[in-house]
């Protein structure tokens, strides 16, 4: 079974590490990240994957590690 | 508009991944997965795991450098420009990367010190920063055993940043894939550490040269 079919049967860790890699992995030419679901917008957070709605999100506390690049 | 996916070695036979919109760009030494989009893809949650799934789908036919969700450029004239600039860089990527995958592991969050095991003079703050020292420092063993016990199969880990406890990415040939969680399992078993997780293996999404905050 692949990750993302394990993924899809409800395995969490594997979702945050799919999801945080991603988005924070990869070859990076440009770009930024905001995520949206159910039409709420979220932020990812550099130091652990938290998805919190960008209304309660702190900003100026969170540095650079909003919307990295 | 073209949303970028993944960049891998020119070889024959890629074409056969042109199906649903994904589109080839193949210049005889570099090939990149690109969609043609109208506009940027929705950040949302559903676009990053139908990414992810592409991603895979690309993945399980040849070696790749992932690009990260939501790279985008005007048109194919751009990415051949990309292409061109980054060349020697990403083969050199490509050969470090080639038939290997990434593991990730995750370790227990060491539990603080209970308050009856600290000295008398509990309460004080020398006391306090000698606790979360000690908790950085049982955390370390751990990490530093599971680099021993991957020693034989890793070559090349990266520190992610941590969800409940520490994260380690370990980049395995795809041979020794099973070896490697074979050995995690049995030191989980052995040393009690049920909480350690292993997803995988993936793209090597934390090995394309990048360095992780």
């Amino acid at each position: 079974m692949s990750d993302v079919e394990r993924i899809s049967g409800g395995d969490d860790v594997a979702l945050v590490d799919l999801v945080d890699r991603l988005i924070g992995g990869g070859v990076v030419v440009g770009g930024d990240i905001v995520l949206s679901l159910a039409g709420v917008d979220l932020v990812y957070l550099g130091l652990r994957l938290v998805l919190a709605p960008a209304h309660r999100v702190d900003v100026a506390a969170l540095g650079n590690a909003v919307n990295r690049p | 508009m073209i949303l970028l996916y993944a960049i891998a070695p020119s070889a024959a036979g890629l074409s056969v991944l042109q199906t649903e919109g994904l589109c080839l760009h193949d210049d005889g030494e570099l090939a990149a997965f690109f969609e043609h989009r109208a506009g940027a893809p929705d950040r949302t949650m559903k676009e990053v795991m139908s990414f992810g799934r592409t991603l895979q789908l690309i993945w399980r036919r040849t070696s790749l450098l992932p690009i990260r969700f939501g790279t985008e450029v005007h048109d194919e004239a751009e990415l051949a420009a990309l292409l061109d600039e980054h060349r020697q860089e990403w083969l050199a990527r490509l050969r470090t990367v080639c038939d290997r995958s990434e593991l990730i592991v995750h370790l227990p969050k060491a539990e603080p010190v209970p308050a009856e095991q600290l000295p008398a003079a509990a309460g004080s703050g020398r006391d306090y920063l000698g606790a979360i020292a000690e908790r950085v420092r049982a955390e370390n063993r751990v990490i530093d055993e599971l680099r021993d016990l991957l020693a034989p199969f890793a070559e090349a880990e990266r520190a992610l940043p941590a969800v409940e406890g520490p994260r380690r990415a370990f980049l395995v040939a795809n041979d020794n894939v099973e070896a490697a969680e074979s050995a995690v399992a049995e030191w989980v078993d052995r040393a009690g550490l049920h909480e350690v997780r292993v997803t995988g293996p993936w793209p090597p999404f934390s090995f394309c040269g990048e360095v992780e905050p």
